[in-house]
């Protein structure tokens, strides 16, 4: 847990960024694997964590004293990567860089992986965002229920929900080939 | 290994191959959030005193017009162009464009409903004189309570029939040739179907016509698209890619009376399997099957199932168009999956790609994209240009008119709100 206590405490009066950083540096290689795995986009990426980042420096005061920062930060970043998502939508992009080359024994597992990833980007952003956190980021379902915002019985029933529906569309896939 | 540690498995090694290791991140985070100073709170009051300052003083310019337009003398109205393309967002916001997509009217039907993302599917017809509009508004992510009616011409407001006081939520709608409509509506695992007189602005009568089996919902139970025959026979899908929920079902209607059709068993839809869009009216049932990667599946009325056709467009297809009098059908893939536009000549069996789907690797908004395409008079299609699979309330929102012989965007409108519907007055 990233107690905010410890940074609440001076930013009403002075801002205190190196309290900031000290709170960023525990998750933030975490929020940028949430950030990595939504947009599927290393530079896109950094930009949403860096936005995150100056969303959460400016929203400190709606954080509570004893709170756990990081469900609070993920969530922004969840955000930020919907957002993302769509002003790049604008834009024509290029294709992926840094793909696996394909080579020999490995091009199952890399069909496999772009098959997943091709489930991935098709669902819905809440979808994608509970498969990433629970399988990914191996968030409990109370920590998935904090970052998303809603009840954990209700984060409960959408992991199940998009489990079922990334293995109905892996196996689609998988029984077209 | 359990299967939830194999998906976990599939998922880790796939997003390990896109991850890549940022060194320094902390210090560019740090150096980027100390470039951009917090706003102090005397800071912001100080910018929310000019913004209310400011918004008083355009209120005051524009009450300033009001009134002295009501003073100038009355000016015959330049008579309403007929719309071309409606479309209803996820805040409730009916548009109106002509066939180049200029904005005629919109009307916000209802207030935005709660909720952020929704099911895109059928939500709007138009009366067979193409008088009136009628409009299922959303109330929350699983659909609306009533229909409101709009004058086609120039979005007034026509009247309402409340459909559902209670949990039962109506998307797909569908009108018959004597003027009566047709609501389908889900109330937890029961599919029903409505019969409205909107002249009277009364449900005649409501049945259920199927129970779902006590599986688990995916959320996407509601009713995608309701069609009518030409034989009288009311075609309705839902359950969109649930396997174990979905499928199309019809009802013979006579009068206000309804007969469902006889399935396998109670719990299953009559055609069960994967189902969004579909179309009855070469006298044929085709309907993409978008569970799978998008194919169309060609039936009998009766539901026997005459062949497959591979469209080559990825799983989030969801809607065909039938063009060519019959004989072509045009499918259009989903932005939030690879994208891409094809031709299915019906004679052959064959699928063109007028615009080839993305292989996985590239980002799916550089080729054509969208969903609940609609032919226009012209035979251009229009489309809800989304990026996700769903219609998202912040959006950003555009229809777009698609050249389907060489797969061009050819003009763009902007609606705020991602559509939840499109259609066209043709």
């Amino acid at each position: 847990m990233v107690d905010a206590s410890a940074l609440l405490r001076g930013h009403v009066t002075a801002p205190d960024a190196a309290a900031f950083e000290a709170a960023l540096a525990p998750i933030i290689e975490q929020a940028h694997r949430l950030a990595t795995a939504m947009l599927q986009d290393a530079q896109a990426a950094e930009d949403a964590v860096q936005e995150a980042a100056i969303k959460a420096w400016r929203k400190l005061d709606r954080l509570r004293a004893g709170s756990d920062m990081r469900p609070w930060f993920l969530g922004i970043v969840a955000n930020e990567c919907r957002s993302a998502r769509r002003s790049r939508w604008r834009r024509s992009v290029g294709p992926l860089s840094g793909l696996v080359a394909v080579t020999g024994d490995i091009e199952g597992r890399a069909i496999a992986a772009q098959d997943t990833l091709r489930v991935l980007r098709a669902m819905r952003h809440r979808d994608r965002l509970v498969l990433v956190l629970h399988f990914y980021l191996d968030l409990s379902v109370e920590e998935i229920a904090r970052v998303m915002g809603v009840s954990p019985s209700a984060a409960k029933a959408r992991l199940y929900r998009a489990i079922h529906q990334a293995r109905r569309r892996m196996a689609d896939m998988e029984g077209r080939r | 290994m359990s299967e939830d540690d194999v998906l976990r498995e599939r998922i880790r090694a796939a997003l390990d191959t896109v991850q890549r290791p940022a060194p320094g991140l902390l210090a560019r985070t740090m150096q980027a959030v100390q470039r951009r100073p917090r706003r102090r709170v005397g800071a912001a009051f100080a910018w929310a005193l000019v913004c209310v300052l400011v918004a008083g003083a355009a209120l005051g310019v524009l009450m300033q017009h009001e009134r002295s337009r009501s003073r100038a003398p009355a000016v015959s109205p330049t008579p309403h162009a007929q719309p071309a393309v409606y479309t209803l967002t996820a805040a409730n916001t009916v548009l109106a464009f002509d066939a180049s997509l200029h904005r005629l009217w919109q009307r916000q039907v209802l207030p935005a409903p709660s909720g952020n993302d929704f099911n895109v599917g059928s939500a709007m017809r138009l009366s067979p004189d193409r008088s009136v509009l009628y409009v299922v508004p959303l109330v929350d992510d699983r659909g609306g309570t009533e229909i409101r009616s709009l004058d086609a011409r120039t979005g007034e407001p026509r009247g309402a029939v409340v459909l559902s006081r209670g949990e039962a939520r109506y998307r797909a709608l569908a009108v018959g040739r004597d003027g009566e409509v047709y609501a389908v509506g889900q109330d937890g695992d029961r599919i029903l179907v409505s019969v409205v007189d909107p002249a009277r602005g009364v449900v005649i009568t409501t049945r259920a016509t199927r129970t779902l089996p006590a599986t688990p919902s995916l959320g996407e139970d509601l009713p995608y698209e309701a069609e009518l025959s030409g034989g009288g026979r009311l075609y309705y899908s839902f359950g969109g890619p649930d396997q174990d929920r979905a499928g199309i079902d019809w009802v013979d209607v006579a009068g206000s009376t309804l007969t469902p059709c006889r399935a396998a068993s109670p719990t299953a839809p009559c055609i069960p399997g994967p189902a969004h869009g579909f179309d009855v009216s070469t006298g044929h049932l085709l309907a993409v099957d978008s569970g799978s990667t998008a194919r169309v599946v060609d039936r009998t009325l009766d539901g026997a199932e005459l062949r497959r056709i591979d469209s080559g467009l990825a799983a989030g297809a969801q809607d065909l168009v039938v063009a060519d009098s019959g004989r072509t059908v045009v499918m259009l893939g989903s932005c939030a999956g690879s994208g891409g536009l094809v031709r299915i000549d019906l004679g052959s069996g064959r699928a063109r790609p007028v615009a080839t789907p993305l292989p996985p690797a590239a980002q799916p908004q550089s080729t054509v994209c969208g969903l609940r395409p609609a032919l226009l008079t012209d035979g251009s299609l229009i489309a809800a240009a989304i990026l996700g699979q769903g219609a998202n309330l912040n959006g950003p929102g555009s229809v777009e008119v698609i050249d389907p012989q060489s797969g061009r965007v050819l003009r763009q409108a902007q609606t705020g709100a991602d559509p939840v519907d499109v259609i066209a007055a043709a």
